[in-house]
This record gives C-alpha cells, sequence and structure tokens, in this order.
C-alpha cells in the first residue's frame, strides 16, 4: 500500500514537472517579444516604445538565454513564486491566495449539489431499469449535458434573478448568491456521475453473489444495501475526481458570467491583458489541483477496493 | 427497427441528419442576409417578418441562427476528424509498438490529461492567438488523447491475436498489420466516441467563442452571439435564447446518435468515453 502511494506520488511529481514545462512553453515563449506583451498589458498600444522596452528587458531579466529563464521559472515554480502580474504590479501567488479560497467554496457547492442528485438518481434508474424512471433519468442526463452551462447561466440569471428577483445577479454578498453559480457548475457533472452510478449498479445487479443473496432469501432492501452499494460506489469516486476537472475548467467561464471573485474570473481577465505570469499562475494551479485531487482519489479507490493491483499502472 | 430501447438512436439520427441538411443548404432557408445590418430595425422582438426577432444591430437572428450551423457544424468536424486520425496512429503505434515509445506517447497523453480542455485551450490561444483556426487547433491537441486511449486498449488486446500473429509471420510488416488487421478492429470504437464528441465539441467551442477566442465578430458564431446578446438580456432575451437552444438542440442531436450508436454496436463499452 505505501509503495503504492509512493509510486503514484512520483509519476504525479513527474506529470507536475512536465505540465510546468508545457505551460512554461505554450504561454511563456509567446511569437510576440515577451517585452512589447508587457508594456501592452500595461498601457494599451500607445506604452509600445524604444525607450520603455529597453527598461522592461533589464527590470525583469529578459534579455538571458532562455533555457536558464526557463530552469529558474520552474524551480521558482514549485517554490511558490510565480513572478509578479504585468497588470495589477502584484506577486501571482498573492492574488491567488486571495482568490482561491472562493472557488474551492465554489466548486465543493457543485460537487456536493451533483452527488447529492446524481448518486440516488441513478441508483433508483438502475433498479427500475429499462422502466419509465430510468427512460426518464436517460433523456434528463441527455439534456442537461447538451445545454451550453454559460446559456444555462444567463437564462438562470433572467429568470431568477432580473423577473423573479429571487437570488442576486451576480458578485459575492451573501450564501444566496452560491446558489445560481453552483446549480449551473453542477450540470455536467450531475448527469456524467448519474449515467455512472446507473451502469455501475447494473453491473453489480448481473453478478452472481446477488442471486445467491436473493436465492437465500434475503430481504430486497438489504441486498440493495449490503451488496449492491457497498460494490456499486468505490468505481464512482474516480468518476468524481475525472469530473473535477470538468468543474475546474467549466469554473472559469461561471466564475465569469456571476463575476464570482475566484481563481476563473482572473484566468480570464490575465488572457484578455495579455497578463503572463497571471495565465501562468493560473493554469498552474488548476492543473496541479486537479492531479493532487485525483491522487488522492486513486489512494482513495485503493483503500477501498483492494483488487487493486498496486502496479501504478492507469491504462 | 424501431423499438422501445434503440429510440435514442432514431432520434438522435433524424435530428443529425435535419441538422447536417440545414448546414448544407442554409443559404436557401435564410430569409435574409445573416450579416446584414440595419439600424432602424434593431431589437425587435419575434413576429411573423423576423420569427427570432433582431439583434442590437439589426440582424436577423433566424438567418444567423441558420449560418452558425455552418460554422459549429465545420469546426466540430474537423476537430473530430484530426483528432480522431491523430490519436488512432498513435494509439496504435504506441499499442503495438510498446517500450520506449509507448511509455513516451503515454506520459505525453497523461500531460495533456492533467489540464481541464478549457484551461488548456485557454493556455494556447494565448500562443497562438484568438480565431477559428487556433481554437480548432487547441481543441485537437487535447481531443486525440481520447482517441489514443482506446486505440490503444484495443490494439493491445489484438496485437497477440492468432490472426495478428498469422498475419506478421506471412511477412506484413508493422504498418501492413496496422492498417489491415489492427484497424479495421478499432474503427467502431473510433466511430462511437466521435460520434459523442462532436456533441462536445459544439460545446466546447461554443465557450470558448463566448470567451471570446474563437471566431470573431461580426461571425454568426452561436457562441458570439450569446455574447454579444448577453448586455441585453433583460429587454431582449431573443438575442441569447435561439443561439442557445440551437447549440443544446445541436449537441443533444449528436449526443443522441453517440448514445445510441454504443448501445447498437458495443453495449459493454464503458460510460467511461463520455467523461474527460
Amino acid at each position: 500500500m505505501i509503495r503504492y502511494i509512493v509510486k503514484r506520488m512520483v509519476t504525479v511529481f513527474v506529470v507536475l514537472w512536465m505540465v510546468a514545462t508545457l505551460t512554461y512553453f505554450t504561454v511563456h515563449v509567446t511569437p510576440g517579444d515577451t517585452a512589447t506583451a508587457i508594456l501592452y498589458s500595461v498601457g494599451g498600444e500607445s506604452a509600445v516604445n524604444s525607450e520603455n522596452l529597453e527598461r522592461i528587458q533589464s527590470k525583469y531579466d529578459l534579455d538571458r538565454p532562455i533555457y536558464e529563464q526557463y530552469f529558474e521559472w520552474v524551480i521558482n515554480a514549485f517554490k511558490g513564486e510565480l513572478g509578479t502580474s504585468y497588470k495589477y504590479n502584484k506577486p501571482v501567488f498573492y492574488m491567488l491566495k486571495l482568490r482561491v479560497p472562493n472557488t474551492i467554496r465554489l466548486g465543493l457547492a457543485a460537487v456536493a449539489l451533483s452527488v447529492v442528485i446524481s448518486i440516488p438518481f441513478g441508483i433508483a434508474s438502475a433498479l427500475h431499469h429499462n422502466r419509465f424512471l430510468d427512460h426518464v433519468g436517460r433523456i434528463f442526463t441527455l439534456l442537461i449535458s447538451s445545454f451550453p452551462s454559460f446559456w444555462v447561466a444567463i437564462v438562470l440569471i433572467i429568470v431568477c434573478a432580473l423577473k423573479l428577483k429571487l437570488l442576486p445577479v451576480g458578485g459575492m454578498q451573501g450564501p444566496q448568491s452560491i446558489i445560481l453559480p453552483a446549480v449551473t457548475l453542477s450540470m455536467g457533472m450531475t448527469a456524467a456521475t448519474t449515467r455512472m452510478m446507473r451502469s455501475s449498479m447494473l453491473d453489480v445487479m448481473s453478478q452472481d453473489y446477488i442471486w445467491a443473496a436473493r436465492a437465500k432469501g434475503m430481504k430486497w432492501n438489504k441486498i440493495i444495501t449490503r451488496h449492491m452499494l457497498k460494490n456499486a460506489l468505490p468505481p464512482i469516486i474516480t468518476v468524481i475526481g475525472l469530473q473535477i476537472g470538468h468543474i475546474l475548467g467549466g469554473a472559469v467561464i461561471i466564475e465569469n458570467i456571476f463575476s464570482w471573485p475566484g481563481v476563473g474570473g482572473l484566468l480570464i481577465d490575465a488572457v484578455n491583458a495579455k497578463d503572463t505570469p497571471m495565465i501562468e499562475g493560473c493554469v498552474l494551479l488548476i492543473a496541479f489541483g486537479y492531479a493532487i485531487i485525483n491522487l488522492i482519489v486513486d489512494i482513495i479507490y485503493a483503500c477501498l477496493d483492494p483488487k487493486v493491483k498496486y502496479t501504478g499502472e492507469d491504462t | 427497427m424501431v423499438n422501445r430501447k434503440n429510440y435514442i438512436l432514431y432520434i438522435g439520427l433524424i435530428l443529425s441528419a435535419l441538422i447536417v441538411l440545414v448546414t448544407v443548404f442554409a443559404p436557401f432557408l435564410e430569409p435574409y442576409d445573416p450579416t446584414k445590418m440595419e439600424l432602424s430595425q434593431k431589437f425587435i422582438a419575434p413576429c411573423r417578418e423576423f420569427i427570432f426577432g433582431t439583434d442590437h444591430l439589426g440582424r436577423d437572428i433566424f438567418s444567423r441562427v441558420i449560418e452558425g450551423s455552418r460554422v459549429s457544424l465545420s469546426v466540430a468536424v474537423t476537430v473530430v476528424f484530426f483528432s480522431a486520425v491523430l490519436g488512432v496512429v498513435l494509439g496504435m503505434i504506441s499499442g503495438y509498438v510498446g517500450g520506449t515509445v509507448d511509455m513516451l506517447i503515454m506520459r505525453g497523453v497523461d500531460v495533456l490529461l492533467a489540464f481541464p480542455t478549457i484551461i488548456f485551450a485557454l493556455a494556447l490561444s494565448t500562443m497562438l492567438g484568438t480565431g477559428q483556426t487556433n481554437l480548432i487547433i487547441a481543441i485537437t491537441c487535447i481531443q486525440w488523447t481520447r482517441y489514443a486511449r482506446i486505440a490503444r486498449g484495443e490494439t493491445l488486446i489484438l496485437k497477440n491475436a492468432e490472426y495478428v500473429e498469422a498475419a506478421r509471420s506471412i511477412g506484413n510488416n508493422t504498418v501492413q498489420v496496422l492498417r489491415k488487421y489492427i484497424f479495421p478492429n478499432v474503427v467502431s470504437k473510433i466511430i462511437i466516441l466521435a460520434s459523442l464528441d462532436i456533441g462536445t465539441i459544439i460545446l466546447y467551442c461554443a465557450s470558448l467563442s463566448f470567451l471570446g477566442l474563437g471566431a470573431q465578430p461580426p461571425s454568426p458564431d452561436w457562441g458570439v452571439m450569446i455574447s454579444e446578446g448577453k448586455d441585453y438580456m433583460q429587454y431582449a432575451p431573443w438575442l441569447t435564447l435561439f443561439p442557445g437552444l440551437a447549440i443544446a438542440i445541436s449537441a443533444l442531436a449528436f449526443n443522441m446518435l453517440g448514445d445510441g450508436l454504443r448501445d447498437l454496436l458495443d453495449p459493454r463499452m464503458k460510460e467511461m468515453v463520455r467523461t474527460d
């Protein structure tokens, strides 16, 4: 067990290193000149002139060879030093620290909401296999996974906030302002988890030990709780881990629409302002968070399911 | 034929066929020029003359939604095509050759999968710049990994099958074995994944254009239309309503098609292909 965890952690570390490298080379090494980009993000078109360019180049050490800059950047990134935002002129790490708790709050609310809906719904669909409830469930999951979340967000704002005036349009004042963003963010995950829960239950239901339990006269309710759920739930944990990626990606859009002060809004602002250190910081943070969540999920899964061979192979 | 079990497939098939027809015959279905501005006719609510209303620049929304199907579908099909080709080739090589090549390709896949798709597309767009071609490149960069995993898995199962061994022993080289004996057995899973993917990619593209990274105004892209219309949502909700429904209906059509195809061709294929 310990060996499995150590092995997984080493793999994750290697992946994180490569993620950092890929982020550096996609974001940092823009085809244009970095100094121009900095001036552009601070002062727009008019700030770009030769005098300013020279000043910026010496200030940010841009005249050194690229590999030196790369190694320094990666090592600093692992230490949490992500540079200074061009736009806000504050350390990226400081800005992220302010915003991360809000994204976590929104993400947790969305995950909790979708787990609460999807698991009972998935179980019920499987128990009513090919009957009315199952068809309703299937159409429901197809529908909610087909509506674009940003559009649903806008419709909810029109209906719940502007017309009925029940909930705030956006921002983060009071506990009721989390409702709309969390609901929209949880949609995709709810659909995927419901389907997975249903098929996991169906897999378990066709096993011989269920027949054995029925044959010996065990009560149906007991079979469901003792035999089915116990075996059908663990695979769902992996799906939830993977769906967190969706939540993190979706948060970027949803936070933007609801003006939720999280990392997503920061990232979009940074992209629009070409604020390279900020983009790198946000992308790295999200990818790191996602990788670490999945590491934790894998470890929980290995603890629950003794069948997992501790080889560290994931495919 | 049509029974209660595969109704999803048939509804999906009919809807997708309709969407493809709309895309092909778009110029004949548009009552007005989708880019023509008529400022005297802005913000007209849906009526008999303009069934979806007009937008803030007086353009006919119905015509724009129809024209938008061309943008969305062409992007989605292009992304799926290139992802499938790249993914299948690399996945089959990875599974068949094994060793260091396999390790390198699969570690590459792991790294790309460490990014949520939208996040990676955002990062890449800062390098490539905004625009439709760059959007296609950005999504393809992530999406091929899904095909690669499926193709690799299938190849690993098939490569020790007796008929493949026989094919090798009569003198077929690696390329021939992969092309003639492995690929035909991988293709059904790839078709299922591709049809499911079109719906997903329509949604991704719409989200990214909504954020301003894909097609640029005045293109009649659905994501762009919603983004333009959201400022007027309180007084003229039809600006955002109809493009949104268009996205949802097309995504739904291809999701149903893929879902039904999976049930028909490969009932045991794990639902896992849907998650990414």
